[in-house]
Formats: structure tokens, C-alpha cells, sequence
């Protein structure tokens, strides 16, 4: 059948490019000479992102135009029409528990894929930084103004800073758990800004850049106009486009900024685009019409089962994006029976899952069985990690070792999600087989939150997650003891430890194997049930020219996109 | 009309806090998982109060004229209100029409000839409006003429004060959706009033005095028939209105339904209130035009 | 017309030729008929959907995901590889639940309320109006949507929600036809000789009332099938594995294209179940309705 081929085809291409991510990787990051800290203890070689900080040269806009690069084919104009399912929650980044204005705004860094596919930061308001011991140094970009007339410079970012991390509400503290909260910025000159570590940590770079939607720099002028408020409903950055309106639950519209510091290759600035306008479209079915009546120019994560119509669309592009995918993943509550203290049931549950099956089933052509917490090409897989799979005999040796009465009655609460209702329903029917009978709890959102974020009332949880950026900071708040969102609650002994210094190492193949360790101990527990992973994608509009892989949706460059109706 | 609004708006209210979760859980969403942060939230909004409390000071804001703001996303209550009550009345006269004018001709079609085969056959199609649920009806419709005729755009809102004939063609499909379902209703109301009328002596009169069969059934038998079908109208209205929400949902229009769906999956009290004192206001306000036109239409002017 | 005469031989014959003119009312179209066969066919079928079914409705094949219809499964599979026939014989018996209990639910509490609402008048009354014009004015799905999600997972939630929702109406006309009867002489007789209040209300008041309900709790049976459709689609309602033509409908519609064979057949089901149930109830009505009886010949 045509979804084995189209399976396999996916699963090596996974690989392959895993593989040569991975090999990418073990490559160590280029050494540069630290400053020394005076009086203090030794210090740590320097961070390095990835991908080495570049010179002050390279960091300067785009060379002037030549009419070889106008004549490149770039047209100006147009109005972008891009689709999203979620709606926007709050202009202010901080407080965006999903997506923003992020086309208005600026981020101190960028996260993009270098020319073997390899993510790694950049510079965008800062054109150069350098680490030493608890400190990053960011040299920012003269000249930068915000929508308001205000300058970008250090004390607006260090504004921005000081609140990421101190505002309690704030969704940007998360990942930036490495920053000293007390005095997370420091002005050193009007255009250099020093932000302080309570540790040294390889995330907050990452952290830092348009990979993370929480991290924009918002115009302190603004703020101090009218009120941090206000901004929940104005965003005003410095980015490409300029806020023009927000609806809630149907659009926002953005203009172009006319003064944006970046050049496109014909010298004038960009954005090419006159404005964009970002639907919300909570209906699947609807957003894939709209592409196919030609109406939309993005659409992101089109479902799997529509894959083969999607292809036939002869005035769109179907562009997989495996950044921009979920992970699927069940969890137990550790703190509660039956899980809690049996692991032998816990693991017997894992072997009796079909992973293959749920993907295929729920994921059609774009699902890929996973047992790992980490998808091919991140940081930190690993196919050494040692994982559960599908076993029906052992699942059933294990749940007579785990000494349960059978027939076991099980809850598991599940997310209404249509791709969580359907895995719950197959593995319903496959822990059948081992003699426990689930009985699935579906309920909304909230609901959902309510019983197994708050009250901690649940056995069996599902849940969904995206490709996160740097593993150490989503370990932290998603798996390990005191993370806000590790709601299985369980203390698994050398985990913090590991994860820690995981943060603290710069050196790739280091943290590559902290990342192992941390995955075995993991694995050893038996607290997660790795499922699947459905594969990310992009649905773009063929007048659109110059549309590159990006993080997800959130770092979509739609400022370097030119509109050709030819 | 007071009592009522006030009865309602103290029903919704109740409800949002028997659903599992608050405000505060919907907001941190990941974060939510942290005491500290959750406790500090659901102080900061009020929720830690009682709640005849929390009720009685959203009233008392709500008395000076102040709607609050949404909790999900800071914007004042009014405004969205403001932006999304024309289109859902845009939307629900539009949907009514079609209902009239679909119920009422099938309706006058079946009653002159009852028990016909025009009879059944109109019947059966008046009354599937009322056996499709609406997003079936309406990916349905929007499969149809947006996908394989590609006569209509699948979905979006647009005003009519900016571009007419898109919004005309933006319009088609979800008044389509809401109209066959009140069709089905006004036509049962309608066929049966007419055909009660018919069989009444001043028809018969008529009849015989020699008036022609379209003058009767325009001049004698429609006015009075129209009596329980105005009636029906303003039940109907009722539900026009609430009942957008899925055809809202489908075809991605920025109404007052969808407002408060979306506002009881988020425990957004401000904008439910709101949303709910619109959609009931509009109720009862339809029903007080039925009742006026009732009176109108009342046989002072006919035999009786 | 011929009455009943005291003749002794035709006297025993009225109740029977009644009886005739009552079926030959209620089938007076032929859209009753075949309402009535609808029904009884989804009767049968939630009765008997055991014996009738193939497959067992949540056996889940792996192996036969989404496949169209076939010799092995008439109807095809759904997208967990379920006989899609097997799904919607057994949906029938949770449709007909979802119905049942709705209205036995608008039915219990709307009468109640009505009843005494009508029969004791005064303050009571007023409230009761209040309380029933608000319910009936609060926008329907946005009340049944809010009381299953706050109820919690699970069909009798919905099917809870459905009938309270549907209660204003049977409040309303149970009200109604009590301030009409109340007055009759019959029943200021029967209170004259002494006979209490709710024994009024049970034996001379219900009896009165019960043809107009009747033909409304056939029509709200109808309704309260589209509606946990809707409420599936919204994403609360009946629980997973269960097999309801509305869960069915909802993930067929999301495979719209895919594989249709999804949710037509619930779609369809709906279809026709729905409008035998208005048939029926319209026939019944006529039927009931004292005017057109005397009309038609009494």
C-alpha cells in the first residue's frame, strides 16, 4: 500500500539526514581566547554557539546592489496571506503561550539552518557576542529603531531582559532558568549589553533567538507610554513589518516598515512584501481548502491524511519541516497507583504499545514510530539510547511479575485532540491484550489542565509536544523533579545532575553524551511512553519565491519572501 | 426583560465556575503546573472570592457600563462585542431570509396541494434541513462550491461596506447553512397554519364569490396563516443566533457564538457574560418584534 | 357523519372505528409510513444490534485502516480499521439512548415545572416563567455545550445537558394546556368532591396534556440526535471507544474526502432517523389534534 512505501521513504530520509546532523555535530565548536575573569576562579572555556559567532564584517547588511542582484529576479510589493490554526493570545511576547506578532519584532539572535541544514544562532539586534564564565556579552547593532521612533539599544534590552525573567506571568523565564534573576542584564555602554548567568548554560543562547517566541524585544518606550497593558494588545518592536490591527480569534494585519535595518539583495531594505494578513482558521479542513482554492499563501502542518491531495495542488509547494513537528508521547503519574512504585507495570505497558501502528494509523504518511524523547537530527538522539519496544510476550511476563490484579482497571486522561483520541483508542485496545483495561477520560483543554496540571488527579496521561530547540532547558521544565510542566512528578536519582551539566558543557560531543546518560536513566524509569512523531510541514503558495526551511512556525522569514504572480 | 438577562448572565456565570479548570489554569497553560505562580494568578483575578462575590461585582461594573476586559486576551470586552455583533447579525438576517423565503414558498406550494406528491417531495426536502447537523451541511457545502465547482470561496468574512460581492459570495454558503434548518421549521409552522386557514368557511366564500385562487390565497389565507408563523420566527431567531457558533467555527467568520464558545474552552468570564448578554438580548428582543407584529397582523383587519 | 348511538350493537363498535380513524389519521400521509418503517428498522437495529452485527464495533484492525467498502466490510473501515456497518447498528442503540433520556429528562422536569407553575399560579408561577424564559432565551448550544463540559466526559453528561435544554419548551406547553384545563368543569367537579391537588394534576391534569407533549417529545427526540452531533464536533460529548453516529459523523467529516465511506453512513442515519421521527411526530399530531379529529368526521 501506497503509506508503507511513503513510510519508509520518510523514515530514511529522517535517518539520513539525522545521520549527517549527527556527524555535523560531533565536529568541536572552534575555541576562541577568553577573557580572563580577574580574581575569580578559573573560568570555563567560552561558549560557542554552533555555529561560530561571526566577524564584525559579516554582520554588516547585505553588500550594495548590483543590477545583477536586481536583476535576480526580486519584486516588490504584494500582500501576504498566511493561515494559522491557533489563535494569537497576547501581542506581548512574554506573555504569548502561543503565537505573536512575531513579524513584528526582533530577537537579539536568530536561529537558521547553515548550508549543511544545521541549526544554529546568528546575529540579528546582536551583531557579535562573546561568553566568559557567567556572563554573555552582546554587542548590538547601531542604528536600530524601534516602530516608535525609540532606539533599540542596551537599556531597552536590558528592559526586555528584566522582564522575560522577573514578570511571574511571564512564559519566557522557562527557558531562561540560567539567567540571574536578581540582575539578569547589565548596560555596559549604550550599545552593549552583558546578560549574567547564575551558571554557565549553552541553552540561553538558543534561548535567546527567533526559535523562541517568548524572547522578543518589545519597545521599552512603549511600555512607558502607555503601560506594559497596553502591550498585550499593540505590539511594537523593530521588526520588518508594523503592527496595523489585531482581531482576536480572526486576524492580525501588519505593514511594511519602511526603515528596517536589514537589505535585500537589490539594497533597498527589506521586507519585499507591502504587509501580511495572519488568519485564524481553527478548522483543519477549511485551511486546506483555502490553499487549494488559492486563496492562502502558508499553510503549516497540513494533516497527514491530506499529504496526497496536498501534492496534486498545482499552485502550491509541499515542504516537509521536521522542526516543525510533535512529538507524541503518554505519561504516568508517579505519584498515585497503580504506576506509582511498580515499575515492572509501567514498563509492561511499554512493551505492549505498537508503535508502528499508532503512527501509521493516527500519523497516515507523515507519522514515524519513535521510542526516544529526541527526533532524528536534534541534539541529543541517539540510537544507543536504549528504548521499550513493541513485545507482547514480555509486556505480558512483566504485568504477571508486576503482581496486579488483573483484569487492572486503568483511567487515562486524554486531550480532545483528534490525534490524541485516536492513539488513545489503539492503545486502549493493545494494553487489552495484557489485561488492563483503560477507560479514557477524554476532556477539553482546560479540563485537562485542571486534573493532571493542578489537581495531579490522573494514572495515565497523554500528551504533545514540539521539537524544542535546545534539549537541556525542555528537560528541565518538561521531565525533571521541580519542572513546572513535569507532571508525572517523579525523582529520578542523577537526572537534575546530569541535565545540569549537560547545560553547563560546550563542547558538542560532551553534551552529546550527558544527553545519553540523562536518556538511559530515563529510559531505566519508565515514567514516559514514547509513541510517535508526526512529521511537520509547510504548504506554500508558488507565487511566493525564496521560502526557506525555518523552526516550526515560529521563525518563518516571511520579511525575505517576494511575491511573483508570473 | 431585566429578570431575565439577569437570571441568565447568573446562570452563565454559575456554569463557568462548575466547569473543571479557572481562568488562571487556561492562561499558564505549560506553566500551570507551578503552586506558587498558580495561586499568585488566581489572586490577582479575583478567583480566591466567593462567588456570589465575584458575581455581584461583575454586575456592578457591568450596571455603570463597564463589560471588563477578556481575560485570555486583555482586549475591553465592548470592543470585541462591538466588532463581532454586526457580523453575526449580518450573518443571521441572511440566514433568515433564506429561511423564509424557502420555508414559506415550499410551505404555500405544499398546502395547495396536500397530500401530493409536490406535497411529500417538498416536505421531505423543507424538513432535511433540520436532519443535517450544521458542520456537516456546511463541509459539505463548502466541498461543493469551493473545492469542486470553485464557485465560492471556502470561508472568511469580509464587509459588505468593503467589497460588496465578496461579501455577498462569502455569504452564500453559511446563510445557506443556517437557513435550511429555520426553513424547515417556518415550512412545518407555515403548511399547517396555511392548511387550517384553507378549510375555513371565508376561504370557501371567497372560493365561491369567484376571487381568483391567487387572489385568495394572497389576500385571506396567508395573512392568517402568518399569524403562528410570526410566532415561530422569533423562536427561530433564537435559534439563528445561537446555533452560529459551528457554522461560525466552519467557515472561519468572526461572530458572537464562536466568541463564546471560545470564551467557555478558555474560562473567559468577561467575554462569555458578554456574549451571552448579546445573543439573550437579541432573543428578546426578536420575540418583542413577534409580539408586535402579532398584534399587526391580528385579525382586526380580516372577517373576524 | 354516523355518531355512537345507544343502540347496543353499534356502541360496541365506536371505540374500535376511533381507534381506526386514529391510525388512518396518523398514516394519512406517506411520509408517516415510511417514517414508521425508519423507526421500527432503527429499533430493531438497537435492539437486536448484537445478532445483526458482523464484527464486534470496537475491534480495532490495523492491518485494514480507512479501506473502502468491500465484500469483508460492507461499508468499509474507519480510521482505526473498525467495520463502519457493525458502528452503525450499535449507534443506533446510542442514539436512541441519547433520545430517550433527553427527553425523559425535558420531559420530567418540564412537566413538573409546568404543571406547578400552571396549577398553583401566583408567585410561583412568576418565578417559574422567569426561570423558564431565561433558560429558553440563553443561547441552546452555548447552555449545552457549558453543562456537558462542567459535567464532565461521558454520554449520560450530554444527554443530561440535552434535556434540560429542551425543558422550557415542555415547561411552556405543559403550562399552558394546565391554565387551559383547569378551569374545565370536569376537573372543578373532581376538586369539588374533595380530590387533592396532585392527585388532580396525575389523574384528570396529565391525561389532558399528554397528547401535545407527546408530539413534542417525538420532535425534541429528533433534535437531541443532531445535537450530540454537534456537541461531538465541538469536542465533549460521548466518550471514546463508544460508537455514536454523531462521534462517527464528527471524524468522518475530518476525512471528508479521504475516505467518505466514514461519514456518510452516519450522516445518512442521522438523516433519515431524524426525519422519521418529525414524520411520525407530525402524524401523531394530526392525529391527536382534537380539531382536525372533529373535522375529519366524529
Amino acid at each position: 500500500m501506497n503509506v508503507v512505501s511513503r513510510r519508509a521513504f520518510l523514515v530514511g530520509l529522517a535517518g539520513a539526514t539525522g545521520f549527517s546532523l549527527l556527524v555535523a555535530c560531533q565536529q568541536p565548536a572552534p575555541r576562541e581566547a577568553a577573557p580572563a575573569a580577574a580574581g575569580g576562579p578559573p573560568t570555563p572555556a567560552p561558549i560557542q554557539p554552533a555555529i561560530a559567532a561571526p566577524t564584525v564584517a559579516a554582520a554588516q547588511p547585505a553588500a550594495a546592489p548590483t543590477p545583477a542582484a536586481v536583476a535576480a529576479g526580486v519584486k516588490r510589493g504584494g500582500q501576504l496571506r498566511i493561515l494559522q490554526t491557533n489563535d494569537f493570545v497576547s501581542m506581548d511576547p512574554i506573555h504569548a503561550s502561543g503565537p505573536t506578532a512575531f513579524s513584528v519584532y526582533d530577537w537579539l539572535l536568530s536561529w537558521r539552518p547553515d548550508a549543511q541544514g544545521q541549526f544554529g544562532v546568528t546575529p540579528r539586534l546582536a551583531t557579535s557576542w562573546e561568553t566568559s564564565g557567567n556572563t554573555i556579552t552582546f554587542k548590538l547593532r547601531d542604528g536600530v529603531k524601534f516602530h516608535d521612533g525609540s532606539d533599540v539599544n542596551a537599556d531597552a534590552v536590558a528592559w526586555n531582559l528584566k522582564r522575560m525573567v522577573q514578570n511571574p506571568k511571564s512564559f519566557a523565564k522557562n527557558y531562561l532558568a540560567a539567567v540571574d534573576a536578581n540582575e539578569p542584564a547589565t548596560v555596559i555602554n549604550p550599545l552593549t549589553v552583558q546578560v549574567n548567568l547564575t551558571r554557565p548554560s549553552a541553552a540561553v543562547l538558543s534561548s535567546l533567538s527567533d526559535a523562541n517566541g517568548n524572547t522578543a524585544i518589545v519597545s521599552k518606550k512603549a511600555a512607558d507610554d502607555h503601560g506594559e497593558e497596553w502591550l498585550k494588545t499593540t505590539a511594537v518592536g523593530s521588526g520588518p513589518y508594523k503592527f496595523v490591527s489585531w482581531a482576536s480569534g480572526d486576524k492580525l494585519v501588519v505593514e511594511r516598515n519602511e526603515r528596517y535595518w536589514d537589505t535585500g539583495t537589490d539594497g533597498k531594505p527589506l521586507p519585499y512584501t507591502d504587509g501580511a494578513t495572519y488568519r485564524v482558521i481553527i478548522e483543519a479542513s477549511t485551511q486546506f481548502n483555502e490553499m487549494r482554492a488559492g486563496t492562502a499563501d502558508l499553510v503549516v502542518n497540513v494533516r497527514g491524511r491530506d499529504v496526497p491531495s496536498a501534492k496534486q495542488i498545482t499552485h502550491a509547494r509541499y515542504i516537509e519541516s521536521p522542526s516543525g513537528g510533535n512529538k507524541r508521547q503518554y505519561f504516568f503519574n508517579a505519584l498515585r497507583p497503580p504506576f506509582q512504585d511498580n515499575l515492572k507495570l509501567r514498563q509492561a505497558i511499554h512493551h505492549a504499545v505498537d508503535r508502528d501502528a499508532i503512527a501509521k494509523a493516527v500519523g497516515g504518511g507523515l507519522g514515524m514510530p519513535l521510542p526516544y524523547e529526541f527526533v532524528p537530527g536534534a541534539i541529543g538522539y541517539d540510537q544507543s539510547v536504549p528504548f521499550y519496544a513493541f513485545d507482547l510476550d514480555r509486556a505480558k511476563r512483566l504485568v504477571q511479575e508486576s503482581s496486579v490484579p488483573l483484569p487492572l482497571e486503568v483511567r487515562m486522561t486524554v486531550h480532545s485532540r483528534e490525534q490524541d483520541v485516536q492513539q488513545a483508542q489503539m492503545i486502549q485496545q493493545m494494553v487489552d491484550q495484557i489485561g488492563v483495561k483503560l477507560s479514557l477520560d477524554v476532556v477539553e483543554r482546560v479540563a485537562w489542565g485542571e486534573k493532571v496540571r493542578i489537581q495531579n488527579d490522573f494514572q495515565m496521561a497523554s500528551r504533545q509536544s514540539g521539537v524544542a530547540v535546545d534539549p537541556t532547558d525542555d528537560l528541565l521544565v518538561t521531565w525533571a523533579e521541580g519542572g513546572n510542566s513535569a507532571y508525572h512528578r517523579a525523582k529520578v536519582p542523577g537526572l537534575l545532575d546530569t541535565l545540569h551539566k549537560a547545560d553547563a558543557e560546550y563542547d558538542a560531543a560532551k553534551r552529546q553524551e550527558l544527553f545519553v546518560q540523562a536518556q538511559k536513566l530515563m529510559y531505566e524509569s519508565a515514567w514516559f511512553g514514547y509513541i510517535w512523531f508526526e512529521l511537520g510541514n509547510y504548504l506554500v503558495h508558488k507565487r511566493i519565491q525564496n521560502f526557506a526551511q525555518a523552526w516550526g512556525s515560529n521563525a518563518l522569514r516571511e520579511w525575505e519572501w517576494w511575491i511573483n504572480e508570473g | 426583560m431585566i429578570p431575565v438577562l439577569l437570571i441568565v448572565s447568573a446562570i452563565a456565570f454559575g456554569l463557568l465556575y462548575v466547569l473543571p479548570g479557572d481562568p488562571a489554569v487556561a492562561i499558564l497553560g505549560e506553566n500551570a503546573g507551578n503552586q506558587q505562580t498558580y495561586q499568585a494568578l488566581r489572586r490577582d483575578l479575583g478567583l480566591d472570592q466567593p462567588l456570589y462575590l465575584q458575581y455581584l461585582s461583575w454586575l456592578g461594573r457591568v450596571v455603570q457600563g463597564d463589560l471588563g476586559k477578556s481575560i485570555r486576551t486583555n482586549e475591553a470586552v465592548a470592543d470585541i462585542l462591538m466588532r463581532r455583533v454586526p457580523v453575526s447579525l449580518y450573518l443571521g438576517v441572511a440566514g433568515l431570509i433564506v429561511g423564509v423565503v424557502l420555508g414559506l414558498s415550499v410551505a404555500i406550494a405544499s398546502a395547495l396541494r396536500p397530500g401530493s406528491r409536490l406535497d411529500s417531495f417538498g416536505t421531505l426536502l423543507a424538513m432535511s434541513g433540520i436532519a443535517i447537523p450544521a458542520f456537516w451541511q456546511a463541509l459539505l457545502f463548502m466541498y461543493l462550491f469551493a473545492v469542486l465547482l470553485r464557485w465560492l470561496p471556502p470561508s472568511g468574512f469580509t464587509s459588505p461596506f468593503q467589497d460588496p460581492l465578496l461579501s455577498a459570495k462569502m455569504l452564500i454558503m453559511p446563510a445557506l447553512v443556517l437557513g435550511t434548518h429555520s426553513a424547515a421549521v417556518i415550512m412545518r409552522q407555515g403548511r399547517s397554519a396555511l392548511l387550517e386557514v384553507l378549510e375555513q368557511d371565508y376561504i370557501t366564500t371567497a372560493r365561491s364569490k369567484g376571487v381568483r385562487e391567487q387572489e385568495v390565497v394572497r389576500r385571506h389565507a396567508l395573512k392568517n396563516a402568518m399569524i403562528p408563523v410570526a410566532t415561530i420566527l422569533g423562536l427561530q431567531i433564537g435559534n439563528l443566533v445561537s446555533g452560529a457558533a459551528i457554522t461560525e467555527t466552519v467557515f472561519a467568520i468572526p461572530g458572537v457564538g464562536r466568541a463564546a464558545v471560545d470564551a467557555i474552552f478558555f474560562r473567559d468570564y468577561p467575554v462569555l457574560q458578554g456574549a451571552v448578554l448579546m445573543l439573550t438580548a437579541a432573543v428578546l428582543i426578536a420575540n418583542l418584534l413577534t409580539d408586535v407584529a402579532y398584534a399587526y397582523l391580528d385579525p382586526r383587519i380580516h372577517y373576524r | 357523519m354516523a355518531t355512537a348511538i345507544s343502540v347496543g350493537r353499534i356502541e360496541s363498535y365506536a371505540p374500535l372505528r376511533r381507534r381506526r380513524r386514529f391510525l388512518r389519521a396518523v398514516l394519512e400521509t406517506r411520509l408517516v409510513g415510511t417514517g414508521l418503517t425508519i423507526t421500527f428498522v432503527v429499533l430493531v437495529c438497537a435492539i437486536l444490534a448484537p445478532l445483526l452485527s458482523p464484527y464486534d464495533p470496537n475491534v480495532q484492525d490495523y492491518l485494514a485502516l480507512a479501506e473502502p467498502p468491500s465484500l469483508a466490510h460492507p461499508l468499509g473501515t474507519d480510521d482505526l480499521g473498525r467495520d463502519v456497518l457493525t458502528r452503525i447498528i450499535f449507534g443506533a442503540r446510542v442514539s436512541l439512548q441519547v433520545g430517550v433520556i433527553a427527553v425523559g429528562i425535558a420531559l420530567t422536569l418540564g412537566v413538573t415545572l409546568g404543571l406547578l407553575a400552571g396549577y398553583t399560579g401566583g408567585l410561583l408561577d412568576d418565578v417559574a416563567m422567569r426561570f423558564i424564559d431565561a433558560v429558553q432565551a440563553f443561547p441552546a448550544l452555548i447552555l449545552a455545550l457549558a453543562i456537558t463540559a462542567a459535567l464532565g466526559p461521558g454520554i449520560g453528561n450530554a444527554m443530561m445537558a440535552i434535556g434540560f435544554v429542551a425543558m422550557p419548551g415542555i415547561a411552556r406547553l405543559t403550562r399552558g394546556q394546565t391554565l387551559a384545563t383547569r378551569e374545565r368543569d370536569f376537573l372543578l367537579s373532581a376538586r369539588a368532591l374533595g380530590a387533592s391537588a396532585p392527585r388532580l394534576m396525575a389523574v384528570h391534569l396529565l391525561p389532558n396534556i399528554a397528547a401535545p407533549v407527546i408530539v413534542q417529545a417525538s420532535l425534541l427526540m429528533a433534535n437531541a440526535i443532531v445535537t450530540e452531533a454537534s456537541l461531538s464536533f465541538l469536542g465533549v460529548g460521548v466518550q471514546p471507544p463508544t460508537a455514536s453516529w454523531g462521534a462517527m459523523l464528527r471524524t468522518g467529516s475530518q476525512y471528508l474526502e479521504v475516505a467518505p465511506w466514514i461519514g456518510l453512513p452516519s450522516g445518512a442515519a442521522i438523516f433519515l432517523t431524524v426525519l422519521a421521527f418529525n414524520f411520525v411526530g407530525d402524524g401523531l399530531r394530526r392525529a391527536l389534534d382534537p380539531r382536525l379529529a372533529r373535522r375529519r368526521g366524529a
